[in-house]
């Protein structure tokens, strides 16, 4: 009987862990999307198409409700946002769009623009990745978007589709919107 | 092309490891005796396959392939190409494909072992086949590191500068090794078991099994602790943290099971002891592995993306663990043999009962919290007084029969034998005493029961370094028993010094007034703030000095790192032979601005613990080359 002893030792154990998984794994699968959500923009080192620095600063956002999208013409994904960004604005003209060009050229993204819409306010770039290494970019596309104040409310890691555009971020930037009039 | 041929690998590499282990079946079914020569192939192909694979991963890793998601969630093109490498085992699924490559290259090792008893070696390669299929199953089906990933992301994800040191590249692979290692010994004792012939003989062929792996934990846990010193900026080495204490469980295991094997080797005796604890080694390396990978108790979410993988690795150790206990218990070993208490081999039983007590209390601090978790209690961890009141009480005995026990014959010996040992070795306890009363300590008494116990020990060693040289008998084996005992003698003193005597400042430093602290006068000269590439860092430079001549200077930061909201302090250390200074920036300022707030630690002795590390696992490495070597002359008189 003795011999057994390990063995119901080990019964026990095993069965208090089997519990113990089962019992934390429930109710506890969150995404991981979107670690930058309610913190501050911070000022992102850009350029401008005549490769001067034009950084994004605090003051770009203060008072206004601004989507941010990176984006580059040689990215698949990017072409096929682009039609939702750009109804996205006729929608809420209100709200401001920059857009961050990484890793690509004036000279490229131009002409890509006239092509598949352009819903920006104003375009930027970020040659060497610097503000896409500050802001922690996975991979392009990436949208966020930032109320008033200058926080981040939304964060999209790859292209918006049509029932994100619809149901997340439009009901969003209305609100945001409407938020920043009742703040002025 | 090359992530499907790593993946490619592994499952032709399953798919043999399922035939390597029904090899002695099919013998058994029918009645080919032929076959079991295949086996020792087998073996090798299965460690080519995973060797290839694992190459395809390091390539993966190496040209930053996004297209594969391993990569994407772990690495990124702005790290160094050295720690772009090596992270592909800084993650679950790339640090479980080394797992299996270790595994597969022991198997390997084991194949090509000369012996004269093939039946066993076979039969071990057969349970070692069953081991990694499992293995392979889990790595494939739930931690697949060759997932592809569409659309391609234009970078990986990961830029955590925390963990680009050398210390934490080299730490896990050498823990790994310690842990996979005894995954052998386990293979062993199982095969053992089914051809019930662990004995002598048996014992003889398993010893440097058990050395290698225990060198290679030692080694482990002590480039953990080192690097827990260097980098986490609490002044300390060991904390008592679940996913240290997990680590020490297979070694003090290990350690129980390394000197009771060598009874069996000698004696004959033990054989069912050993083989329990054969088991138990290996086992408490996987659950250990399990609750830490799991996150069932540091985080909740490492494993909460997908469950499956907890419940597939649990039923993996449930089916490994339990086909073993029930062979176990239905194994006969054959007529008990008596050990005499007052013996080399009685003292060993004590220490092992000793060794394995403290096994538990580790264990019961990891389980405690759980089973309270699990009762609806919330928050409850383990704290370091626990381990003062259970666990050292348990190791203290442990080094003092360490001493004595090589003095002692194998089977038995005279009570006045064991007294003339015991008054030889009172002169530690004189050094001990001496030591306590120059220190003039509040903390003199605890001091002197630490520095006793480790002259104490160390003493012990050198009469039997002494015997063995008189009597010619110095071998390289028993030269490697000496330095592993020193070497826990030079930890224990360690440990003394650096718990005890331990100095420390926690408080705010002025620009032009120097701050005294025992022999040392600091002063601060310089802040500055810089903007760096993903971080911004505060850099304070100090002048320390002792006795009003400047010794050096150090320069502690802390770095704000926005993107991943974390403050990291980067200690400056400067080591004596004698202690170190450790000094810590501190998150704030005090006041306005011109204070700066620092933490100061002046450790005595901390060398003493690095070198008692270095010289158990080195002890256990020289005891193993003894052997090899030994078994290699044998072999050619």
């Amino acid at each position: 009987m003795i011999r057994m002893i390990p063995v119901l030792l080990f019964s026990v154990l095993a069965a208090l862990l089997f519990v113990a998984l089962i019992g934390s794994s429930d109710g506890d699968v969150k995404r991981a999307n979107g670690p930058l959500i309610d913190q501050p923009m911070k000022t992102l080192p850009l350029k401008d198409a005549e490769s001067a620095d034009m950084p994004l600063t605090p003051e770009d956002l203060h008072g206004k409700v601004t989507l941010i999208n990176l984006l580059a013409s040689w990215c698949a994904p990017c072409e096929a946002e682009m039609g939702e960004l750009v109804a996205l604005k006729d929608d809420a003209e209100a709200v401001q769009f920059i857009g961050i060009a990484w890793n690509d050229s004036p000279i490229t993204i131009a002409p890509w623009l006239k092509k598949h819409g352009d819903p920006f306010d104003s375009m930027r770039y970020d040659p060497g990745g610097r503000a896409a290494i500050a802001l922690g970019v996975r991979g392009i596309p990436e949208t966020y978007v930032v109320d008033a104040k200058g926080t981040i409310r939304y964060q999209l890691s790859g292209p918006l589709t049509e029932d994100m555009r619809k149901n997340e971020v439009l009901p969003l930037l209305k609100q945001l919107q409407s938020e920043a009039d009742d703040a002025r | 092309m090359i992530p499907e041929l790593g993946q490619l690998c592994l499952v032709m590499a399953l798919l043999l490891s399922l035939l390597q282990a029904s090899v002695p079946l099919m013998q058994r079914l029918c009645g080919i005796h032929r076959i079991s020569g295949l086996v020792r192939p087998l073996a090798t192909l299965v460690f080519m396959l995973i060797a290839t694979s694992f190459a395809a991963l390091i390539h993966a890793y190496a040209f930053s392939d996004f297209s594969v998601l391993n990569v994407v969630l772990n690495s990124h093109t702005a790290k160094p190409l050295l720690y772009k490498i090596v992270g592909a085992w800084g993650n679950h699924e790339g640090s479980m494909l080394l797992w299996m490559l270790v595994l597969a290259g022991c198997g390997f090792l084991v194949a090509y072992a000369r012996t004269r008893d093939t039946v066993l070696q076979h039969a071990t390669l057969a349970v070692l086949g069953a081991v990694s299929s499992g293995f392979l199953a889990f790595i494939l089906f739930t931690s697949n590191p060759f997932l592809r990933v569409w659309p391609i992301p234009a970078n990986g994800e990961d830029l955590n500068p925390l963990l680009q040191d050398i210390g934490l590249a080299l730490h896990p692979p050498t823990l790994y090794v310690g842990y996979v290692g005894f995954g052998i010994v386990f293979a062993y004792a199982v095969a053992g078991m089914l051809l019930n012939r662990i004995d002598r003989e048996w014992a003889r062929q398993v010893q440097p099994w058990i050395l290698f792996p225990w060198a290679f934990l030692t080694l482990g846990i002590g480039a953990g602790a080192w690097w827990a010193y260097r980098e986490l900026g609490w002044g300390g080495w060991w904390f008592w943290d679940p996913v240290e204490n997990v680590s020490l469980l297979p070694w003090l295991a290990g350690t129980a099971l390394l000197h009771s094997n060598l009874v069996l080797e000698r004696r004959g005796s033990l054989a069912r002891w050993v083989a329990l604890l054969a088991i138990l080694t290996f086992s408490l390396s996987l659950i250990g592995t399990f609750i830490v990978r799991s996150g069932l108790i540091t985080s909740v979410h490492a494993f909460a993306s997908d469950p499956t993988r907890g419940i597939f690795i649990l039923s993996y150790i449930v089916l490994v663990t339990g086909i073993a206990l029930f062979l176990y218990a239905r194994s006969d070993f054959g007529q008990p043999s008596r050990v005499r208490l007052l013996s080399r081999s009685g003292f060993i039983l004590i220490n092992n009962l000793l060794l394995l007590a403290a096994t538990g209390t580790v264990l019961l601090s990891i389980l405690y919290p759980l089973i309270l978790q699990l009762s609806g209690a919330q928050g409850v961890s383990v704290g370091p007084q626990y381990f003062n009141t259970t666990f050292l009480p348990l190791a203290a005995p442990l080094a003092l029969l360490a001493a004595i026990a090589p003095l002692l014959p194998w089977d038995s010996a005279r009570r006045s034998q064991l007294v003339a040992h015991l008054k030889a070795l009172c002169p530690a306890l004189g050094v001990a005493a001496i030591v306590a009363l120059a220190l003039r300590d509040s903390a003199a008494l605890l001091v002197m029961v630490g520095v006793a116990l480790g002259f104490w020990l160390c003493w012990g060693s050198l009469r039997y370094l002494h015997r063995q040289l008189r009597a010619r008998m110095l071998r390289l084996r028993q030269l490697g028993s000496f330095t592993a005992h020193m070497g826990l003698a030079v930890l224990i003193l360690g440990i003394t010094f650096t718990a005890l005597l331990k100095q420390t400042y926690e408080g705010p430093i002025t620009h032009g007034v120097p701050l005294q602290f025992g022999d040392f006068t600091l002063r601060l000269e310089q802040v500055t703030q810089a903007e760096e590439h993903n971080y911004t860092v505060r850099r304070a430079r100090f002048t320390i000095e002792e006795h009003g001549r400047t010794i050096t200077q150090l320069s502690p930061e802390l770095r704000d790192y926005p993107v991943r909201g974390m403050q990291t302090t980067e200690a400056a250390l400067y080591s004596m032979p004698w202690r170190d200074i450790y000094l810590v920036l501190g998150e704030s300022d005090y006041g306005d601005g011109s204070a700066l707030g620092v933490r100061l630690y002046i450790t005595p002795g901390q060398q003493l613990i690095w070198f008692g590390f270095v010289l158990a696992a080195l002890g256990g490495g020289m005891a193993l080359g003894g052997i090899l070597l030994n078994r290699h002359t044998k072999e050619h008189v």
